[in-house]
């Protein structure tokens, strides 16, 4: 099941938006404006309306400074490093929120539904 | 005064106690669902002696060894009330206490504490909706000697149950501690009878009714707006310099 009319509803529901508003593309927090605790109650409702277990640090991709941080510290590859920490998104993700940095927080509905869709695989 | 209460079920964490087992009472009056936990045989039993048809349904939740399956069982039914009186007694002094004590009574009364309150807000926050309620002590601030893990345990999760209020208060959860002196149970009970104080301080003992009444109240409509903070109830006991 695509898990991402749930969260675009969940998403519309709490930040008080249409969900016409709200596509995969759409970034969370730079865009929607979504703060700390709505991003608590986001996470709250997914793990209830879709049965899963979340990890808000992974969910909303909290430590990616940190991650690249320790990467460079660690002379290790930045991309490698993020695969490693989120496995549920997909290179070319990994590869573009590399790109995109230095505009602000990178998180997008995508990733809130390739999180999703991991642990219902990883349930599988 | 008519008090009103837009929650149904509350849980009870140390219910067999003489606090949870009186307040069970009182809300069942209100017509309120009470879900009673037990850390232990014992205090099933007392459940059970008291409330036969909610023994079954008791929850076995240590702080000391708090497991998903152990939560999944307290938050069955949606939480809208929490009463906390889970507090194991451990009296030594701090120059005394073993690594070992002193590792396992903050990871139980701090660390386990707030996994059990992470997952009851959790589950609060999805109804926004919920309320809090920790039956401190006047050991938090006052403690005896002996006390010091008592006390800076009960301290500590006084700021957590502030912090909650602080951080949920905008999404319908509220949270507040509530003090109390000399209580003629548990603990304070052994202190009474063991050093024979019952005369002396006859005028400053809480009574488990009147305790349990006042958590009724606290838990209600017309009591939520005190959140966020500390309250004590303790008939004057640490009020003044010297007894």
């Amino acid at each position: 099941m695509n898990p991402f009319p749930i969260i675009r509803l969940i998403l519309a529901e709490i930040l008080d938006l249409d969900v016409d508003q709200i596509s995969p593309e759409t970034y969370v927090i730079r865009t929607l404006q979504a703060e700390s605790i709505d991003l608590l109650e986001i996470g709250v409702a997914m793990q209830h309306r879709l049965g899963i277990g979340v990890d808000d640090d992974l969910l909303f991709l909290k430590n990616v400074r940190t991650v690249l941080n320790r990467a460079k510290r660690d002379a290790k590859d930045p991309l490698d490093a993020l695969k490693s920490e989120y496995p549920h998104l997909s290179e070319n993700r990994v590869r573009h929120i590399l790109a995109d940095l230095s505009a602000g927080p990178v998180l997008r509905v995508e990733d809130l539904v390739a999180y999703a869709e991991s642990f219902g695989q990883a349930k599988g | 005064m008519n008090i009103g209460f837009q929650g149904k079920t509350a849980l009870i964490l140390g219910g067999s106690s003489s606090i949870g087992l009186a307040l069970t009472r009182l809300l069942q009056d209100e017509g309120l669902i009470a879900i009673l936990t037990h850390a232990s045989k014992d205090g099933l039993a007392r459940i059970k002696g008291h409330f036969p048809d909610l023994a079954t349904g008791s929850p076995h939740l240590d702080f000391s060894d708090v497991s998903d399956e152990a939560l999944a069982s307290a938050l069955e039914n949606d939480v809208d009330y929490l009463i906390d009186l889970a507090q194991a007694d451990h009296e030594t002094y701090l120059a005394a206490a073993s690594q070992t004590d002193m590792d396992a009574y903050f990871k139980a009364h701090v660390t386990g504490r707030l996994r059990v309150l992470k997952a009851v807000t959790r589950s609060m926050l999805a109804r926004r909706f919920g309320r809090l309620l920790h039956v401190s002590s006047t050991a938090a601030t006052l403690p005896a000697p002996g006390q010091g893990l008592y006390g800076a345990a009960k301290r500590a999760t006084e700021g957590l149950y502030q912090s909650f209020a602080l951080e949920l208060g905008s999404r319908g959860v509220s949270a507040l501690s509530l003090r109390l002196g000399l209580v003629d149970a548990g603990r304070g009970e052994r202190f009474l009878d063991r050093e024979n104080r019952r005369q002396d301080l006859a005028q400053k003992i809480v009574t488990v009714d009147q305790a349990a009444a006042t958590l009724l109240f606290l838990l209600s409509d017309q009591a939520l707006a005190l959140t966020c903070t500390t309250i004590t109830m303790d008939a004057g006991l640490t009020a003044q310099k010297y007894l």
